[in-house]
């Protein structure tokens, strides 16, 4: 909205005659009336083009929209380049700053454009700037923020309680809102496809969908029936996959595990598929699904196609895969509770590379991969009963024979994991044994903590806004 | 000698008379009465103990052992859901399993788990309830840290035949029945207990928008108790005690929960036959028992503990001021569970002793000690130090002082020890040390009397055991597995104040007021981190209200008797740093009237009973619904 028109002067005169009209000027630039002279023009002129104020729109983290309406213009000087001129430093940008150029401005209207490429969590200063043959003139300054990074932590809850949660840590302000969603329920998994969250939860068993819009994270549907022990999601197209253990026998075995496929414009489970063994992770790679069947020593493969889903293949892994994740060259890597990383080729399905002895959990792993995938990182304990899961792995698969280094190896109670995609910090949740929040520990890529904060209880994933 | 007498037997006169009031030696109050047994608590100096009294159990209509209490002290019970369900004392902020429950001296604490469902014990078929605050590990053995509550059914002041019947009904199909029959012929005492419980348990509660039926939280209980004493002479008395328990309890699941269909189906087997020898004031007493502790849960994952016990305790009067005892106890404890690897035992042995010694009028000191031995290893030594001095008298007033300091040991539980995966046969006990001091005045005047009492306690419990994530191990497949496993990690300390206040105000003849006020105020903080990363130290533990308030007050007109029960519980947190909003402070208002008539020449007692008056929306645990408004009638037949 428009709250202030002004009058454009351009103003070829020296720069000494106009201080006395600005007082808070600085760097050589004079304000007159709303505009900056450019520097160092030696004549003086007026012209009749009257331009508002920017108003800004859509701010993010490292966007937002700029409008600003010019109201007339002056035949007697054709506008030969116009746009926004910004900086978080110098509170009077000018075009020795950041600027954009829209080209020549033949009619009045609203100019419109998208600022991108800011740093988060950063206060700007922002002006528009027209230029004529005879120099540039500067309008009104106007500040603006953009949003915080903020990573979420997902955190599982104590069983039972309904106190599963998502927190947010802003790593601009280091400020933690743990109120961000609360899920009445156990998170199992939290996954982000697009502007659709997705959490799988159970105690109670539902699938709930979110949406992220910018940093804000609102509730959108709840899908209730159809589930039983749900634990993985993964989407394509309109159509959700939730792996599920199914119920319990006597044994606190699960025999009867299958696949649930929601329709996710209606909002439903339409059909399930038997699995046979008791799965944990799916992952989608196009149109094909991929099940690690933790208490098995098999990944599923499976045609995604709503409720036409077929399986087609099967893999043979060792014992135990857990968690899945896909490298740069396309290579699905999975993590076995057996202590074994391999690589499967999704051309041909077979395992073409193996990391044997690596120290794991021994259920529900967690692994990751960096925005360029080439670094894997996952949490393993020791090999003593009762040391607690306390290290981080890193596997740099650009090396000719990948293994398992350590990358932080004094945890207490580590339980999730995630990796910065824009500058490959590693986030690492401590569960504190589940008695209480957690702590959220932020390391550099190169190892070097370099901040913990508070999660909710039992941080078991990190996403990245 | 009578004032050693009565000093010695007013601690048991409590028991035996019946007496609402609290607990502190007083020769002067109580007459002197003959003992037979060798009573733990005569040697419990400087601790509070408090009486609940069956006449107090009737008039409130209370059915299980956790309402029983937590309606007549500022005990707090961790309720994981509405009645029937799960409930777990927390005495002194030092959680469920720093407790110590006993029948007939018998520990009946679930081995495995180390505490005991106060919802699964039926507090009506006791005549005898005392609950003893604070440490006393030396007398009561494994795990009285918090306190130590006592049950059993004392024979001897039986004085003739009664049959009494009671029904109630209540509200969300609950049903209660009990028969009980007193016989006395002769030598021989005995008392039959029968009792029957019923509910569905669906009451509503608002979820979002919708108002919807509790689901799966029906239970049902039963059982039968056989009290037998065979007076054989004045210098032998034999007793038999046998009790068996059923529960059966569809898990309520939590508020958003509605599709869970958990169950757990509980069955207690308990006996102990007692042969006591009196000789003047030396006493030897002989017991055997034996326990047995099923629980199931989902009709299939079954934990079964038996126990073999056997105990013997004598104790002698070694001059007028002087009285002693030494015992021993054995416990071999069987436990068979699908999580542990194959059948576990474990010896669990007690040397103790004690001295009580009243140098000067109105002075009490002892001291008692106790050494654990599992399976051969010597564990927690325990002594404790105590006092009680009369510190002012007139002819309305007394005000005595005491004190106690107290070593106390909480051994792991089998499930720490032997649960496949994750037990930990490293673990050590829980030790704590102990203080506290307290005063009480007594005033009796015209037709009133009153006691007011105020305890400053402080506990510092070491060792303490908490179970974590992260464990490593292979099953039997030789696969790798992930587990929790416990370990001694923390140590916590609690200190805080319980008030108390009574009035009993004679009226005239027919009307009479009594007013029992209980408060605690609890401070029970962790004070070591598990990790760097750990925030919790110095914060209050969860589920541990910093204020707890009872106030009963009743007003008996003839046989009519009118009680509102009014209690405070304050906010709680539900996970150990304080950070996520707690649970919020509540107060329930209950109501009773009851009456006693005759009928045909015998007792017809009824009463009916208003729980939570005022629709008050709480929890107790995190995400449980809790019942509003709903009512109890009871009508009970008495025959002579």
């Amino acid at each position: 909205m428009k709250y202030q028109f002004l009058r454009l002067f351009l103003l070829f005169t020296a720069i000494t005659s106009l201080v006395v009209f600005n007082s808070c000027e600085d760097d050589d630039e004079i304000l007159r009336d709303g505009f900056i002279l450019n520097e160092g023009t030696p004549d003086e002129f007026q012209t009749n083009i009257e331009i508002g104020q920017i108003t800004t729109s859509n701010i993010d983290r490292t966007s937002i929209s700029a409008a600003v309406d010019i109201s007339e213009l002056d035949p007697q000087f054709p506008v030969v380049q116009h746009g926004f001129v910004w900086s978080s430093v110098n509170q009077n940008p000018t075009l020795t700053d950041d600027f954009n150029e829209l080209g020549a401005l033949s009619s009045i209207g609203e100019v419109t454009s998208n600022i991108e490429g800011l740093d988060a969590g950063t206060t700007y200063f922002i002006r528009p700037y027209l230029t004529v043959e005879e120099g540039t003139g500067l309008g009104v300054v106007t500040t603006f923020e953009t949003l915080p990074d903020i990573v979420l932590s997902v955190n599982e809850g104590n069983f039972g309680r309904e106190n599963g949660s998502l927190s947010s840590f802003s790593v601009t302000t280091e400020t933690v809102d743990q109120t961000v969603f609360d899920a009445d329920a156990t998170i199992q998994n939290a996954i982000r496809v697009e502007n659709d969250l997705y959490l799988v939860t159970n105690a109670p068993d539902r699938l709930d969908i979110l949406t992220v819009d910018g940093n804000e994270i609102t509730f959108s549907n709840s899908i209730t029936s159809g589930f039983f022990n749900p634990i993985g999601f993964a989407r394509v197209g309109n159509f959700g996959y939730v792996t599920n253990w199914g119920p319990f026998d006597q044994n606190f075995e699960t025999p009867d595990p299958f696949l649930a496929i929601v329709d996710l414009e209606a909002n439903e489970v339409i059909d399930s598929i038997e699995l046979g063994i008791r799965p944990q992770e799916i992952i989608a790679v196009d149109d094909q699904l991929y099940i690690a069947n933790e208490r098995g020593s098999t990944v599923t493969v499976l045609d995604a196609s709503g409720s036409n889903s077929t399986i087609t293949t099967e893999i043979d892994v060792p014992f135990g895969p857990s968690i899945m994740v896909v490298d740069a060259t396309g290579n699905l890597w999975v993590l076995c509770t057996s202590g074994n990383l391999v690589e499967i080729d999704l051309n041909t399905n077979t395992v073409v590379n193996t990391i044997d002895g690596v120290t794991v959990n021994g259920f529900d792993e967690k692994m990751v991969i960096n925005n360029t995938g080439d670094i894997i990182y996952f949490l393993g304990g020791t090999n003593d009963t009762f040391t607690g899961l306390t290290n981080v792995f890193e596997v740099n698969l650009t090396t000719a024979s990948p293994t398992a280094i350590s990358f932080v190896s004094e945890g207490f109670a580590f339980y999730g994991i995630g990796v910065d995609p824009e500058n490959g910090d590693v986030y690492v949740g401590d569960s504190n044994a589940f008695q209480s929040p957690g702590t959220g520990i932020r390391y550099s890529s190169d190892g070097t903590q370099i901040t913990t904060f508070a999660t909710g209880i039992g941080p078991n994933s990190f996403l990245f806004l | 000698m009578r004032y050693f007498l009565l000093i010695v037997f007013v601690s048991i006169a409590r028991v035996i008379l019946a007496q609402e009031e609290d607990y502190i030696s007083d020769s002067l109050l109580l007459d002197e009465v003959v003992i037979n047994d060798i009573s733990e608590e005569v040697y419990a100096v400087g601790t509070r103990i408090k009486t609940i009294s069956a006449k107090d159990r009737i008039a409130e209509g209370s059915s299980s052992l956790a309402n029983t209490i937590a309606e007549n002290t500022s005990v707090f019970f961790l309720q994981y859901g509405a009645a029937g369900q799960l409930s777990s004392i927390n005495i002194r902020g030092l959680g469920p399993s720093r407790s110590s429950l006993l029948w007939n001296g018998m520990e009946i604490n679930s081995f495995s788990l180390g505490q005991s469902d106060y919802n699964l014990i039926p507090s009506s078929v006791f005549n005898n309830v005392s609950i003893q605050y604070g440490s006393a590990a030396s007398l009561y053995g494994n795990g009285a840290l918090g306190g130590s509550i006592t049950l059993g059914n004392d024979l001897n002041d039986i004085s003739n035949n009664e049959i009494s019947i009671s029904q109630s009904i209540g509200s969300f199909s609950n049903y209660r029945s009990s028969a009980h029959i007193q016989l006395i012929n002769g030598k021989l005492s005995s008392s039959t207990q029968g009792y029957f419980q019923n509910s569905e348990n669906d009451f509503p509660y608002q979820l979002a928008d919708s108002t919807i039926r509790q689901p799966n939280a029906a239970y049902k209980n039963y059982g039968a108790i056989q009290d037998f004493l065979w007076s054989v002479n004045t210098n032998h008395k034999i007793s038999f005690s046998g009790w068996y328990n059923y529960n059966f309890r569809e898990i309520q699941p939590s508020r958003s929960n509605v599709s869970n269909q958990d169950d757990l189906e509980d069955e207690n087997w308990r006996t102990n036959l007692t042969w006591n020898y009196i000789q003047g004031q030396n006493k030897l007493e002989t017991s055997i028992g034996y326990t047995d502790d099923r629980n199931l849960f989902n009709g299939s994952s079954e934990v079964r503990t038996s126990r073999w016990y056997a105990s013997v305790k004598g104790e002698k009067a070694l001059d007028q001021k002087l009285i002693g005892f030494i015992g021993a106890n054995w416990n071999r404890l069987i436990a068979n569970a699908n999580n542990y690897e194959g059948q576990i035992t474990e010896n669990r042995n007690d040397i103790f002793g004690g001295v009580f010694y009243a140098p000067l009028k109105g002075v009490n000191l002892t001291f008692t000690a106790r050494q654990p031995i599992v399976d051969g290893d010597l564990k927690a030594f325990s002594p404790s130090l105590g006092f009680e001095s009369k510190i002012f008298q007139n002819d309305r007033f007394t005000i005595h002082t005491l004190g106690n300091l107290s070593r106390s040991f909480r051994l792991p539980t089998l499930n720490d020890r032997f649960w496949n995966p994750g037990g930990n046969l490293g673990l050590n006990p829980e030790l704590s040390r102990n203080a506290e001091v307290g005063s009480k005045l007594r005033g009796r005047w015209n037709d009133v009397s009153l006691s007011l009492e105020a305890n400053y306690f402080h506990h510092l419990v070491d060792n303490w055991i908490i179970w974590r994530p992260g464990g490593s191990g292979e099953d039997e497949e030789g696969n790798r597995i992930s587990f929790w496993f416990p370990e001694n990690l923390r140590e916590v300390r609690s200190q805080g104040v319980e008030l108390n206040f009574s009035w009993n105000h004679k009226i005239n003849e027919n009307l009479n007021f009594q007013s029992n006020l209980s408060s605690t105020f609890t401070k029970s903080i962790n004070l070591l981190p598990l990790n760097d990363l750990d925030r919790s130290v110095g914060k209050q533990l969860p589920f541990t209200p910093l204020w707890n308030v009872n106030l009963y007050n009743s007003l008996k007109w003839r046989n009519y008797c009118l009680g509102v029960n009014y209690s405070f519980t304050g906010e709680r947190f539900v996970e150990t740093n304080n950070e996520l909003d707690p649970l919020p402070e509540f107060s329930l208002i209950n109501l009773s009237v009851a009456s006693k008539l005759d009928f045909l020449g015998q007792d017809i007692e009824t009463s009916f009973r208003i729980n939570n008056l005022f629709k008050t929306d709480y929890q107790s645990f995190e995400s449980r619904a809790m019942p509003g408004i709903n009512y109890e009638f009871s009508l009970q037949l008495i025959i002579q």
